[in-house]
């Protein structure tokens, strides 16, 4: 008796911790229902994404968008909130962000719901892919990323002293790519930035172009996007020659060219030429008067404060932000999709609301407010894959900012935020106690 | 469990599971019992994990996740060097020790008494760690992960409960409580426990990355699936290299011990 | 070496040195199971270096020995032997009942806790912490786990230091039951009296000796030993010379002799020197005794 009553608290034990091993929750399970309420934004300007409705309804159930429409019914019982003059726009999307600590709370409360690493923590963005799928309310933005990036041993990428897997020859390749996506990215970053005739470029090894090749294929092989780090004209060309589906900045060494635009529009590339961080990096950052803007300051968070107003310590003599721009609206103008990245939080940036300087900076290369809204919203989504995002339209995630002025015409209005949605539930935007008097 | 499989050597085996059932109960009693000791060992692991990994962390950060796989060391380190060093320095200045050596306990069971009462305390608190971290931290891993995190976690004490078995048979009692509380607080530090190591100046990386501490934790943080791109096989290797210079050590101090 | 031949310690030319001192020096000596021996000796003689070796916790340098026909230390002697050693402060959180259920399962052929419980005295006890006992209490328990076991040897050193007078009896009528039953004892004691009161056989150790091996009334006889202090004329080789005189010191004025013989030493001195002040005659402690043999043995 003694015996086998033993035995059995033995097995009560065993059994309790199985079933407690069993409810830890693993990284596909849902978390949390969505919110069950439902609300209209009445009345306002809405960029949807691709083009501006002049005045519309939104109507938002459980999460998404359930309706727009210029003469909505807005059914009974649904809270309405009164947008007129005001602009509703789809969350916005970095293309190019750096996300660890409190980054994707940051970038939330500047109107940033999705954000594209390019560079971080592959465990990181696992524990936070439930979150993504998820409609249950968040403090925070939604990430993607490609985990690490492809670089060779002491190449761009290796100097922040994380353990980076690195590789140099074209064999090692598929092996990498598989790597990674077991690991979780969502899409693969190359670093391709060998040193140019007379030894011009950053004092780093970088891959060879066959190992680049070689990445892009195995990527490509995989269907997922393979984008290429550039920073000068003739390795983004070789990049796009030998594949990429997008270049995560835009080259500012030497002036765009002929061929170039022809390759790119052939290739049906994308380009994210973050060049409010290429002006930081090359000494003419405007991070520090951004951080007194009112609109601004009293929303960053310590880190944000740091990283925006830092002045980098060490400019790339070989970047010119003018060619940069010149690029880029030569780019836009030939039908090449434009995305916007911050490449935050690089000194001189910070995560959120650098978006929407590069937006700024978009619209000074040439790009009309609303080809730089796109720039944002709907052409990131449709070249990273991303569902339910970057538009207001039925079905959609809702994910929306609301803004004060007319950012279609006038693309500094989006600073003018006054209302934030993240997965149909609103965003109370964190102040801070300024750090400096 | 068939009553004719109980030929002798099957009973004797038998007998030595009781008595490891008993000795180790008798371990567990004196610990609940002194609730100094033990309160302490149980809450600081968990308190402080639900203020850096929970409280003070940003969402989204994934401190959460890293926390846990260090914080879950941290739990065994405490269990495992008081258990062995302190508590073994003081039996021994006590008289118990020798009164258990002359007696027909096998050192083994004593030992593995031991061994089994670090487990459990260490055991008790991962639960209280994994809850935290799946409730509020925001935690989700693979069910073959969070399985390979508890086995490390829990493995992961034996290097520690070696080298408190050198202090323990090494030290007089009045240096071994010093001694152990400095050896846990430099392990839990500069093992990158508490804060990655990562973060440190580049002399206590050094330091840091031949301590045990940063090898089982290096093992934990794979297992949740961080900081590829070192072989796990090295900390392994690391780990029973070091596992086995403490038992030599303990081994001499043993054999040296006026008993 | 079989245990049923009645030996229970078969010591045979064991020596143990620490650095340049003889604990042991040769010493050869068998105890027999169902005999209480008492081991007396002054500090340093070699009782704790003997009780050290039977326990197993030393090694001996040279010589043989064997416990009920094992290894001393072995895990067969150990099942056998009980043990009560000098110090040991158990843990202070486990009750009286506690520490004897788990030193009990250590044995195979142990007694019922209770049994052991009451042969100890402790029955009052028993659901007490150790921590909240009196010096004597926890003695009583330290001997309940030596005799939990029914050791066929148990070895108790200076097991009475703490106890009361009345413990002390209650706790000899229990060790000569044991010994009764079969059980060797080996005991070590400063206590003239208590080795009287138990020993079927006291033997003394000095130096690492065997110095004497007999039956208490044998040793009685050798020890019968006395002092005699006084102010005197004579001269130290003259009162060296008085019969029964073993020892002749000087301390200040005063004469320290030892005798064998008081009455006729004393007789003799008054007879020799009329002029005998301060005159004292006291009983030697057992320390002087066994000096005295020494003294003897090596004359």
């Amino acid at each position: 008796m003694r015996i086998s009553s033993k035995l059995l608290a033995a097995g009560g034990l065993v059994a309790a911790l199985a079933a407690f091993f069993l409810a830890l929750p693993e990284p596909g399970d849902r978390q949390g229902a969505a919110t069950g309420g439902a609300f209209a934004i009445r009345g306002a300007r809405v960029f949807d994404g691709e083009q501006v409705l002049p005045k519309a309804t939104v109507l938002v159930r459980d999460g998404r968008i359930e309706a727009v429409g210029r003469n909505l019914e807005i059914p009974a019982g649904v809270a309405i909130i009164e947008a007129a003059g005001r602009t509703l726009l789809p969350g916005l999307i970095d293309s190019h962000v750096h996300a660890w600590g409190s980054a994707l709370v940051d970038a939330l409360n500047f109107g940033v719901t999705t954000t594209l690493g390019m560079f971080g923590d592959p465990a990181m963005l696992r524990e936070l892919k439930p979150h993504r799928e998820s409609l249950a309310p968040v403090a925070f933005a939604d990430h993607f990323s490609s985990g690490w990036l492809a670089t060779v041993p002491g190449g761009h990428g290796t100097q922040f002293g994380l353990p980076v897997p690195t590789l140099t020859t074209p064999a090692e390749a598929a092996p990498w790519v598989e790597a990674r996506l077991a690991e979780g990215s969502d899409y693969i970053k190359i670093v391709y930035e060998p040193k140019g005739a007379g030894g011009l470029g950053p004092p780093f090894p970088s891959l060879d172009a066959p190992t680049m090749q070689a990445l892009i294929e195995a990527t490509k092989a995989r269907s997922r996007p393979a984008v290429v780090h550039i920073s000068r004209l003739e390795p983004a060309r070789t990049a796009l020659e030998a594949g990429a589906d997008g270049l995560v900045h835009v080259f500012a060494d030497r002036p765009i060219d002929e061929a170039f635009l022809a390759l790119a529009v052939g290739r049906g590339a994308f380009v994210t030429p973050t060049l409010a961080v290429t002006a930081s990096i090359a000494g003419e950052g405007e991070g520090a008067a951004l951080a007194l803007d009112p609109r601004v300051a009293p929303f960053l968070s310590p880190d944000q404060q740091r990283t925006l107003t830092q002045v980098v310590q060490h400019r790339l003599a070989f970047l010119n932000p003018a060619v940069g721009l010149d690029a880029t609206r030569r780019l836009a103008a030939a039908g090449v999709d434009i995305l916007a990245g911050s490449d935050a939080p690089n000194p001189g940036t910070a995560q959120g609301v650098s978006l929407h300087h590069e937006l700024a900076m978009l619209v000074r290369a040439g790009l009309t407010p609303v080809e730089a809204l796109v720039a944002a919203t709907s052409a990131p989504a449709r070249r990273f894959g991303l569902q339910e995002r970057g538009r207001i339209a039925p079905g959609m995630r809702a994910d929306l900012l609301l803004v004060a002025g007319d950012p279609t015409t006038d693309i500094g209005a989006t600073l003018d935020i006054e209302r934030i949605w993240k997965n149909g539930a609103p965003v109370e935007r964190r102040r801070y106690t300024p750090t400096t008097p | 469990m068939s009553t004719l499989a109980l030929t002798s050597p099957q009973a004797a085996r038998r007998s030595l599971l009781t008595l490891l059932a008993n000795e180790t109960r008798a371990e567990l009693t004196k610990a609940l019992r002194s609730p100094a000791f033990v309160l302490p060992t149980l809450a600081l692991p968990l308190a402080f994990y639900s203020l850096f990994g929970i409280v003070l962390a940003p969402p989204g950060g994934g401190n959460a996740g890293y926390l846990l796989a260090t914080f879950g060391v941290f739990a065994g380190l405490g269990p495992a060097l008081f258990g062995f060093g302190a508590a073994i320095a003081d039996e021994r200045a006590r008289g118990v020790l020798a009164l258990k050596q002359v007696s027909p306990l096998p050192v083994g069971v004593f030992l593995g008494a031991k061994l089994a009462t670090a487990l459990v305390f260490t055991g008790t608190v991962l639960v209280g760690l994994y809850a935290l971290a799946a409730l509020w931290g925001g935690v989700a891993l693979p069910r073959p992960a969070w399985l390979l995190l508890a086995v490390i976690q829990l493995l992961g004490v034996v290097p520690f409960c070696l080298l408190g078995l050198c202090i323990g048979l090494g030290l007089a009692s009045s240096a071994a409580m010093g001694v152990t509380n400095l050896v846990f607080m430099v392990l839990a530090v500069l093992g990158g426990l508490w804060i990655p190591i990562m973060l440190f100046p580049g002399w206590m990386q050094a330091i840091g990355s031949v301590l045990p501490t940063y090898h089982v934790a290096a093992l934990a943080l794979q297992a949740t699936g961080r900081t590829a791109g070192t072989d796990p096989w090295l900390h392994v290797a690391v780990l029973g290299a070091s596992a086995a210079i403490f038992a030599a050590i303990a081994w001499r101090a043993w054999r040296a011990m006026p008993r | 070496m079989n245990p049923d031949d009645g030996i229970a310690i078969d010591a045979r030319d064991l020596r143990r040195s620490f650095g340049r001192t003889r604990a042991l020096d040769g010493l050869s000596l068998k105890l027999r199971l169902g005999h209480v021996t008492a081991v007396l000796g002054p500090n340093g003689a070699g009782k704790t270096t003997f009780v050290d070796l039977v326990l197993g916790r030393r090694a001996s340098d040279g010589g043989q020995l064997t416990v009920l026909g094992h290894r001393p230390g072995s895990a067969a002697a150990r099942l056998c032997t009980g043990a009560m050693l000098q110090s040991a402060a158990l843990a202070a959180e486990l009750t009286v009942e506690e520490h004897i259920a788990l030193h009990a399962g250590y044995y195979t052929n142990a007694m019922p806790v209770a049994e052991a419980i009451e042969q100890a005295g402790l029955e009052a006890l028993a659901g007490r912490r150790y921590g909240r006992l009196s010096g004597g209490e926890q003695r009583r328990v330290q001997f309940a786990l030596a005799i939990c076991g029914r050791p066929r040897l148990l070895v108790l050193d200076e097991p009475t230091v703490a106890l009361d007078p009345d413990s002390r009896r209650a706790f000899w009528t229990v060790v000569r039951e044991r010994a009764t039953r079969g059980t060797a004892v080996l005991l070590t004691t400063h206590q003239l009296e208590e080795a009287e009161a138990l020993a079927d056989r006291i033997v003394l150790l000095a130096n690492g000796r065997l110095l004497a091996d007999g039956t208490p009334g044998e040793i009685r006889a050798r020890m019968d030993a006395r002092r005699i202090r006084c102010v005197t004329a004579l001269a130290p080789a003259a009162l060296a010379g008085l019969p029964g005189v073993t020892a002749v010191e000087s301390s200040g004025r005063h004469a320290l002799i030892r005798s064998h013989a008081a009455e006729t030493t004393l007789r003799a001195l008054l007879a020799r020197d009329a002029t005998v002040a301060e005159l004292e005659v006291s009983g030697a402690s057992l320390e002087d005794a066994v000096l005295d043999l020494i003294r003897s043995e090596a004359a």
